[in-house]
């Protein structure tokens, strides 16, 4: 057998299951309302950022076809997202969702275990995820790791819109993904040693949980002796990406010696990349390949071996200013894509 | 001749999923193609009686030649619109009235409990899981380690999920309600499978 399969997680899984919960409480209206929330949560949760969900977030959704709403009823939740951001920083919100997908608010808390009796409500606090249903209470299973909830991971149908997530939710502050493993201290001044591994399989990770219709490989042979740190392939289309990932900034050893690493280091990961597409379009004439240079960059201003603390100014130097390439693939060429800087912040001291 | 049920499972899955994920790449047609069929199997149906087979590509992931005709058939009758930079399938409102018709047709009506069950999963569970948790069954980890071609489910890979699913119906019932369930709890397995293996 190519693998051995463990009996009691089976059992396990099926008795912390919420919804056979909610079958069991409420039926088959039960699942229908469960079902609604859950879409209306998983669109909540695209406008609204979780980690800031400074105490708790409490969704309603009764069972009764009247429902009298807490005030305002909202048919956009983008717009009640951004109405609840504020209170979310501060204090417990409860949202009340009806079934045709309207929704209201309220600032505070409400007794979960009294107003389940006929309702399903969804609990949300510090990363941990609860669906009551007639009294009764279960944890949602978060099958990811490194995301505060599943219905805020989003999908993508456009590599350059993951790589763009990548950036902002991962890379800019070292967030989820095990990409707080690429730093050799807490303030985010010097990279580990040898941080592309780690890089890497950041973002392998992610565009395997997140990317529609594509399968990533890691270290994906192009000819006999070249591997691109991930190979992106699409399922339904003739279609290849090619991602090498480069880094600048400073890395430290175990021993305390520091490597840097600026602008040479991306264009040499340009020339690189360049003669992996050159070699690919051999390897697969029939497939639309296309390059991508992700630069994760961590360079902090004036930094030696010894630098525990950095100031705002020194920290954030290099956050706009973009690295220059003198290849004319990384400019020109077609199946080039434009490089993509990612800057990592520092935790800067206050001067 | 085209195969009645590939034809509506084309069309009823990509209606779901398009409520749920807007618009369908073909490639998730045939992965909850494939999870509809395992739940056929739970609820103790032959495989053989799903009226088309299944197979695998290179990578190891599903795929159906009966669908993929369907899904060309779907698109040119204007029922499913395709987009041409992506290949991203949407239901047209033309393809709402067929499915309206088709639904009430034949065995149509029994096949729609396999396909809510898979479709409705994916509100519950990431897409990423749902395709890992598929990826991870023996046929498709052997399809990908010889990058080759072979039908599924295997005997043996069948073996697999009877034994699998004869745990999960101790615990759920093999008549239960709603195919969701199941669904949802033997692709959190499938995917604890996976993370113990990465480890």
């Amino acid at each position: 057998m190519m693998y051995e399969f463990d009996p009691n997680k089976i059992q396990l899984l099926a008795e912390a299951n919420v919804e056979a919960m909610v079958l069991r409480a409420f039926k088959r209206p039960g699942m229908d309302t469960l079902r609604a929330m859950y879409t209306s949560i998983r669109e909540l949760y695209a406008h609204l950022d979780a980690e800031l969900i400074a105490t708790e977030l409490i969704c309603i959704a009764p069972l009764d076809v009247s429902i009298n709403h807490f005030g305002k009823v909202y048919n956009n939740l983008q717009l009640l997202a951004k109405d609840i951001e504020f209170s979310l920083r501060s204090s417990s919100v409860t949202i009340m969702f009806s079934n045709n997908g309207n929704a209201s608010w309220q600032a505070g808390a409400i007794d979960m275990v009294v107003s389940s009796s006929n309702a399903i409500i969804y609990h949300y606090r510090n990363e941990e995820e609860l669906i009551f249903a007639k009294g009764k209470y279960k944890a949602l299973i978060n099958p990811m790791r490194n995301i505060v909830s599943m219905f805020a991971l989003p999908s993508f149908k456009k590599l350059e819109n993951a790589l763009d997530s990548f950036k902002r939710t991962v890379v800019r502050h070292s967030h989820g993904f095990n990409f707080e493993n690429v730093w050799a201290e807490r303030n985010k001044i010097h990279f580990c040693n040898k941080p592309e591994a780690q890089m890497r399989d950041s973002l392998y990770e992610f565009l395997r949980t997140t990317f529609r219709d594509a399968t990533p490989r890691k270290e994906a042979v192009v000819d006999s002796s070249h591997p691109v740190d991930i190979m992106l392939t699409w399922i339904s289309t003739p279609r290849v990406a090619l991602i090498e990932v480069k880094w600048v900034g400073d890395s430290m050893t175990p021993a305390g010696k520091m490597t840097s690493y600026r602008d040479a280091r991306g264009r040499a990961g340009a020339k690189q990349l360049e003669d992996y597409l050159d070699k690919n379009a051999q390897q697969v004439p029939l497939h639309i390949s296309k390059g991508y240079l992700v630069v994760v960059d961590g360079r902090r201003r004036g930094v030696d071996e010894k630098t525990t603390k950095i100031s705002y100014a020194d920290g954030m130097h290099y956050a706009e200013l973009e690295l220059v390439y003198d290849s004319p693939a990384a400019t020109t060429r077609i199946d080039f894509a434009p490089p993509i800087r990612m800057f990592a912040e520092p935790i800067c001291n206050q001067a | 001749m085209r195969n009645s049920e590939s034809y509506y499972d084309a069309l009823a899955i990509c209606a779901h999923l398009d409520q749920i994920l807007d618009s369908v790449a073909p490639s998730e047609v045939y992965i909850f193609a494939y999870l509809s069929c395992l739940l056929s199997v739970y609820r103790k149906q032959p495989v053989t009686d799903w009226g088309y087979r299944f197979g695998t590509i290179e990578d190891g992931y599903p795929y159906s030649a009966d669908l993929a005709q369907s899904i060309e058939d779907l698109v040119r009758a204007g029922y499913l619109q395709q987009n041409i930079e992506d290949g991203y399938l949407h239901v047209t409102p033309s393809g709402e009235k067929e499915l309206e018709w088709l639904q009430n047709l034949g065995n149509n009506a029994k096949r729609e409990e396999y396909i809510t069950g898979a479709c409705y999963s994916a509100l519950s569970l990431p897409l990423g899981v749902i395709r890992d948790a598929i990826d991870e069954s023996r046929d498709l980890h052997a399809a990908r380690a010889l990058s080759s071609t072979r039908h599924i489910p295997s005997s043996s890979g069948m073996q697999d999920i009877h034994d699998q699913f004869d745990i999960l119906s101790r615990s759920v019932g093999v008549d239960i309600e709603d195919l969701m369930i199941p669904a949802v709890v033997w692709l959190q397995f499938m995917s604890s499978i996976d993370k113990q293996q990465q480890k």
